[in-house]
Parts: C-alpha cells; structure tokens; sequence
C-alpha cells in the first residue's frame, strides 16, 4: 500500500516538475516568435537603449516584446538620413511618456500624430529616450538629431527627472519595464518587476504573476489594491531608510532647483533656435493633482519610489511648479507653448499611471498637437 | 457566470467539495442547489422561474400521461405538457423576432398599429431544457420510459449545472438513472472529468476565440471583403463553430463526469463525414437525435402516404423547425432549410446518383469517401455562411462574391503577391495565421493519433488519449496546454451555441 502511495507521489512530482519545466520552455518559445526573443541569454529591456558616453540613447534595430527601435534607433518605422525637400520634419522627444509605455504599439502620441498629419507634407519622428532628462537633451540632440535637419522639435520635458535626478538614477537601475505591464495597464494596477543579475531567470515567471494579477483585479480588486498599497509603502519606507537617512521629504521644490530647471530650459531653446529648428514646448500633463490625491493612492505611491526625497504634496508641487516655469519661459522666448497638462483629463481612461498615458490619452495629445501645427502651416502659408 | 471564466471554476470545485462531503441520500440536494444558483448566478430571475414552472409541469404531465387509462386522455396530456413546453419557449425567445416581423409586416402591408408582445427577454438554456422536458414527456407517451415520482431527480436532471445552458440535450433514461444512483467522488473520474476540462477549455479559448478573431471582421463587414477572403472567413469559422461548441461539450462532460455522471458525446468528427445525412450523425448528435426522434419521424410517419414526396418534405419541415430552434432570425430559418433541401434531395435522387457513380466507373456507385468527404464539407460550409451572416441579403453577398471575385482576388498573385498574402490570412500577420492553422490542427488530430482505442471506453471518448500517455508526455502535454490555455487564450468570448 505504501509502496503504491510512493509511487504515485514520485510520478506526481516527475508530472509536476515537467509541466513546470514545459511552460518555462513555452515561454522561451513564445517570446521568441512573438518578439524575437534569444532562446536561453536574457531578455531585459536593456536591449533598446545603450550609455554612449554618457549620452543615454536607443540601440538601432533593436527590440524588447512590443518595443523597437527603427534603423536610427528611433521608435517607429526605418526613416531615411535625408528629406525630402518639400517634407518639414518634426522630431518628438521626450522620455518614457513619449518613447511610449502602456499604449499598444503604434499608439504612442507621436505615431498618432504621425497619423493624424498624414494627409500633409510632414514626416513625424519619435526621438524620445526612456529616462531622457533636461541635462541630457543638448547632448543627444547635437549627436542624434541635428544630423536629421530637423525643422520642429516638440519638447516634452519630464520635471521629475529633473528635481528627482540623483535617486532616480539609482532607482530606476533596479526597475525594468515587462511584457506584462501591458497587461496590468488594463487592470489598472501598475508596478515595476524588480530582478537581478544572477544568472538564470524564469521567463514564465512574470508572466504568471501577470495572470494572477489580472485575476485578482477582476474578482477581488480590494484585496489586491491594499496589498499593493502595502507593498508600496514597505518599498518606499526602505528606499526612504536607504536615501534619505533620517530626513524628512520636503513638501516644495527648493528654489535653487527651480532657479535651475530655468536655466537648463533657457539653454535649451537658445541653442536648439540657434541651430534654426522650429520649437513647440509642451507642458508636462500628470495623472494625480490636489483634487484626486485619494481616488489613486497606489499609482501616486508607486510614482513616489522615483522621487523620494519629495513627499506627495511635494510632488505636485514640482509639477505645478515646473509647468510654470515652461509656460512663462516659452512665453518669453516666443516659442509655441501647449498646455497638455490641463488637456488630458485626470483620468485612467487616459492615463497609464501616473506620468504615462493610455492610447487615449496619447490621441488628445495628438490631436492638439497636430492642430496647433495646422494652424502654424495655414498662417505661414497666408504670408 | 461564464463557463471559461475562474468563477466557475472556483465554483465547481466548491459544488465538488459540497458534494464529496454530502451523505450518499442527499447529493441530489447539493446538486440541485448548485444548479438553480448557478442559474440564479445570471442575474434573471424569471429563467430560474421558467425552469421550475417547466419541471413542475413536466412532472405532473408525465405522471397524468403514464396514469391515463385511455389513449385519448393519453394524448391530450402529453400535448397539453408539449404545449406548454413550447408557450415558455416562444415567451422567452421568440418575442422579439415576432414584434420584428410584424412590425415588418404592418410596415410593408401600410397597416397602421402599435401592436407588440413588448417583453424581450434574455433566454439562457431555456431551448435546451424545454426540448428535454419534451423528450422525457414524449418518452413516456410512446411507453420507452417510466415517469420519475421523485420531483428533486427529475428536477435536477433538467438542471443540472454543467449541461444547462447549452446541452447536451439528455435523454430521461440515460441521465435519470445516473441521478437516482450518485456516487462518491471517484479517482478514475475526477481525472477523466479534469482531462475533458481543460481539453474543451483549450478547444474553445485558444482555438475557437483566435479564429474569431479571423471571422469576425470579416463577416460583421461584409462590403469591405471579397472573393477569397469569404472562403477563407468561412472555412475558418467552420473550424471556429465546432471548436467552440465541442469544447464547451467536452468542458460540461468534464465537470459532470467529476460528479460521475457521464453526459452524451455530441461530436463525431463531423467534417469527416461523407453525406449531409452522415454529417447530422456526427454533429450536435444529442440535438440531430432529438429532432430524428421526436420530429422527423412522426411527421415522416403522418406523410408516408404521399410516396416519394413524404420523406424530403419531412426533412424540410424538420430543418426548417432546426434552423427557427437555432435562432429567432431569418439567416437561421434559411440555414435549417438548406440543410432539409440537402437531405431531401439525396432522398429524392438517391437512385439517379447511383446510376450516374456506376457510369463514371466509381465502386458500388459510390464517391471514393475522400471526394465525399470534400464535397460534404463545402455544402456545409455553404450553409455556415447564412448561420453566420448578420442578415439574409449579406449572406448572398458573400455567396456571390465567393464565386464572383475569386477569380479577382486570385489575380491579386501578379499584381502584388504581398496583397494576395494579405487576402490569404485576412489581414493578419502570418505568424498568427499560421499559429491558428496549426492551432487547429493539433486539435484535430493530436487526440486520434495518440487514441489506442484500447481503454473500455467508446472511441469518441476523445480525451481518454490522455491517460495512454506515459509520465513524460504527460507532464510535457499538460505543460504546453497550461501555457496555451493561461497566456494564449483570447477568451471573454461567449459561447456561440449558448444564444441558442
């Protein structure tokens, strides 16, 4: 009798320990066809961009589940070195919010204003850089985007970059973008996957965690949002302990900050003018503002990890702040300024989570864009 | 409460758990229960209501049937138990399509009124436990089965959760005595009834819901499609129906089987079949062998008088009734008769084909079984294109442009063979049309190729294949079905038989 029980549980481990195994395998293979994913090395999102001497850009030809970069490394399809001549070429660049990270492929803003400007002489190209930040504009512009001639460049500058820099640096070394924040997007759950170096990593893994997610959201979404939440807040108290060492996180973004952010936005437009391209600086839209700071505890907790010597009042004051200095700025160097930030309402219909933005949101920022655009082209063309 | 959703997974297993631990007397209870919440579970109470005025009636009119010294009284009780059967069924179902057509009707004829029944309402299952209300009252008329006096065994064996919204439409004696006699759980079953599961899982939501997503564009718009594109659509959504329907079959058996009851197969590799007859053989067998029974038959019976003419006319009307059960629309009526006109005309032709056979030269003035086998197919799926179409006037568009613009489209292969591609796969990159081509056919053929046949169990019993695997493979097949089912599935899609 014994014997027969250990047999039975033996061949249930042997089942068990193949299943297991065949789904990993699945994976691999799944990836490979759908994403054209390496079989046994590492698939990380580290594959798109690449440190070329301290300027962060993206690797050409590259790609990570549904991101890839074209023949310059831009995301969207191969463009040619040179323009054609009656073509005005507008380059979009931003960071994350541009390069696109929740939206389905094709439905970053820049695409839909691709779209949206098809009918006319423009050819759209997304320059954007995940966690591209004020400081590292000039330089990837001079190296990456000056060659093109561009006529337009529309800046969206991310203002957390800039007050956030030194931990996010860190932070963000510690956080990848997964297959399956496509997925948590929908359920409106967000949350980097951290992983390490080691050497051998499951693939199914996140995959997994993704379904369970999703099941959770659909059939016990309290559940899951208050341990999100607690996870959240346990992450934050440690990156807190590790960062800030005993101080307390302010509550406005110091002057010295602000005084800088002018400076470093100032540089910028002065010399992009110098080199005669045409400059449309935008506002930087966020999903929380004063008013719904309760609605979205998790999304503004889980923003708050990339900023963590701000507290959440403190964040909304950078972004107020910063939108602020671009508006009077732009104003003042007589460039286009679009408000975006007051454009998309405050919403997961469009956003993604905090800073990032669904296809919908993506499409009124589109919209807006290639609006103002029009308009610029039809009073040009009067004169 | 949808059959593929995590629900009712989670809700069977809680009904099993109920069950394993519910003395031997009372698992009727425990099932009955379950079932009229399941029921309850999709949010319209008058179905529940429906079902009980149903098994109340049937039960009294099935006693007064048996009871009844005349035949006369006989007869009147079992088509006052009918007629009722058929008012609920019309209440419940037919409302709307009534109010369209008169509506239709009054437009058409100027006649001014507002005349409309007015309620529409939803009718989940309704058809598939009045029709087996109606085989257990007919059954008993005809003397080939005894009234069950307990009111709880006959109740629950209309409803019965895993079989109530979409059949398969169980006979009085086969499931009547598998409710009197409930077992404890067994081991044997409860891996048969998991195997069925999930294999009828995987048909539905990595086969059936990725070929909807093919077929669906096609025929919601037809203006916008042509030529190859309708044949492509059609053979796909041929594959889409059987894979949704057997694997919404199998995934009930499955769940029965757990509780030891074993539900009627209702697939038979129907697209193999080598006649329209034979395919009625192999298709919703538990429906086709209602409709045989308890329609054709008697109406065949009351026309044997008109010779020839009696049996196709029979096949006509039992079609006709087929296609209106399948649905409150004008596409389904014309479905049921073209498949009566099938049947009848190889009824009324059977001998001049024969002769024709014997003059080509084929044997025994047959088809060799391939070429019937081809050519049943297409007749079938010429027929799916109406059970598809979204009205009667798009069906005969794609008709028309399947046989008009193919040419066209097949021409596409100078001019760009890119675009002749994307007509192939209908717009869809290739890798997914060929992932569902091979989807399709890992379905088709994995169970016959690994089926010894050696196990007691009938052949059709298509999932025993399962268990001839040694542990290896079994761990390797559970593996990948796991992955397809979990991170392949489109679900969310109903099932499209459930509408019936």
């Amino acid at each position: 009798m014994i014997k027969k029980y250990l047999k039975l549980f033996a061949n249930s481990i042997v089942i068990s320990l193949l299943t297991v195994g065949t789904i990993e395998i699945c994976a691999r293979i799944d990836d490979s066809i759908s994403y054209g994913a390496p079989l046994l090395s590492k698939y990380t999102s580290n594959r798109l961009r690449s440190d070329d001497g301290g300027i962060q850009h993206n690797i050409s030809n590259s790609r990570f589940e549904k991101w890839e970069n074209n023949n310059f490394g831009f995301r969207g399809e191969d463009i040619q070195l040179s323009k054609a001549s009656d073509v005005e070429r507008i380059v979009c660049l931003g960071s994350s919010e541009s390069y696109g990270l929740y939206e389905n492929p094709g439905m970053e803003w820049p695409a839909q204003l691709k779209s949206a400007l098809s009918e006319n002489s423009y050819e759209v190209i997304n320059a954007s850089v995940v966690g591209l930040s004020i400081r590292n504009y000039l330089p990837y512009i001079r190296k990456y985007i000056l060659p093109l001639k561009p006529d337009t460049i529309i800046l969206v500058i991310n203002p957390l970059f800039h007050a956030c820099r030194i931990e996010h640096d860190k932070i963000t070394k510690t956080i990848k973008i997964s297959a399956v924040k496509e997925k948590v997007k929908k359920e409106g759950n967000i949350s980097g996957a951290t992983f390490g170096d080691g050497g051998f990593e499951w693939r199914s893994k996140p995959k997994i965690k993704q379904v369970i997610k999703g099941m959770l959201s659909e059939y016990l979404p309290n559940v899951l949002l208050s341990s999100q939440l607690k996870n959240t807040q346990k992450q934050i108290s440690q990156i807190e302990k590790k960062y800030l060492r005993g101080r307390l996180p302010v509550d406005q973004v110091p002057m010295d900050s602000l005084r800088q952010y002018r400076e470093d936005l100032s540089s910028l437009i002065d010399n992009l003018k110098f080199y005669g391209i045409n400059i449309i600086l935008t506002t930087y839209p966020s999903l929380i503002s004063s008013t719904n700071m309760d609605q979205y505890p998790d999304v503004f907790l889980d923003n708050r990890k990339f900023c963590i010597n701000y507290s959440l009042v403190g964040m909304l004051d950078i972004f107020e702040r910063y939108n602020e200095i671009s508006i009077q700025l732009g104003i003042g160097k007589k460039v286009d300024v679009l408000d975006i930030s007051r454009l998309i309402p405050k919403s997961l219909v469009f956003f993604g989570d905090n800073v990032h933005y669904s296809d919908r949101g993506s499409e009124l920022i589109a919209k807006k864009i290639s609006k103002t655009l029009l308009l610029d082209k039809k009073y040009n063309d009067s004169f | 409460m949808n059959i593929t959703s995590l629900k009712y997974l989670v809700f069977s297993l809680a009904v099993l758990s109920v069950y394993a631990i519910t003395p031997k007397k009372y698992k009727w209870v425990s099932l009955l229960v379950s079932s009229c919440f399941f029921y309850y579970s999709f949010g319209a109470p008058y179905l529940l209501f429906s079902l009980s005025v149903v098994t109340i009636g049937t039960y009294f009119f099935g006693l007064y049937i048996y009871k009844a010294v005349k035949q006369s009284h006989k007869k009147v009780f079992f088509f006052l138990g009918v007629l009722g059967n058929i008012i609920i069924l019309i209440l419940l179902k037919y409302t709307p399509f009534i109010d369209e057509n008169i509506k239709r009707f009054t437009e058409a004829a100027n006649i001014q009124t507002d005349f409309q029944i007015g309620f529409h309402l939803v009718a989940i299952g309704v058809s598939y436990f009045v029709f087996q209300s109606i085989a257990y009252l007919a059954d008993i008329y005809l003397e080939t089965l005894k009234p069950e006096k307990h009111l709880g065994y006959l109740a629950l064996s209309l409803s019965f959760f895993p079989k109530l919204i979409q059949g398969p439409i169980e006979r009085g004696n086969s499931i009547l005595p598998q409710i009197k006699n409930l077992d404890n759980i067994n081991r044997t079953n409860l891996a048969i009834g998991t195997h069925l599961f999930f294999w009828g899982l995987f048909k539905k939501v990595v086969v059936a819901d990725r070929l909807s997503a093919f077929v669906d564009p096609v025929y919601s718009d037809v203006s916008t499609h042509y030529g190859l594109e309708f044949f492509i659509a059609t053979y796909l959504f041929a594959f889409q129906l059987y894979f949704d329907f057997s694997g919404y079959t199998d995934m009930a058996r499955g769940v029965a089987r757990c509780f030891n009851i074993k539900l009627t197969e209702n697939f038979n590799s129907p697209y193999l079949a080598t006649s329209t007859a034979d395919f009625w053989r192999r298709w919703h067998i538990s429906f086709s062998s209602w409709i045989l029974d308890y329609l054709f038959k008697p109406i065949q019976f009351n026309l044997r008088y008109w010779l020839k003419w009696g049996t196709p006319i029979a096949l006509i009307i039992t079609f006709f009734v087929s296609g209106i059960w399948h649905g409150a629309a004008w596409t389904y009526v014309f479905w049921g008769l073209l498949h009566g006109i099938f049947l009848g005309t190889g009824v009324v032709f059977k001998k001049q084909v024969k002769q024709i056979y014997k003059k080509i030269g084929f044997k025994k003035g047959k088809l060799p079984d391939f070429l019937s086998v081809f050519i049943t197919f297409h007749l079938i799926c010429f027929a799916w294109v109406f059970f598809r179409a979204q009205t009667l006037m798009d069906g005969f568009l794609i008709i028309k442009s399947s046989i008009v613009d193919l040419p066209k489209s097949l021409f596409l292969v100078g001019d760009s063979y890119q675009v002749f591609l994307k007509h192939c796969f209908l717009g869809k990159p290739s890798v997914e049309f060929f992932s569902v081509i091979t989807l399709i056919i890992i379905a088709s053929f994995v169970p016959k190729v690994f089926q010894k046949n050696s196990l007691d169990e009938a052949p059709a019993d298509e999932v025993l294949w399962f268990r001839e695997l040694s542990s290896i493979s079994r761990g390797v097949v559970y593996g990948v079905l796991l992955y397809l089912i979990i991170f392949c599935g489109a679900s969310a899609q109903s099932f499209i038989y459930m509408q019936f």
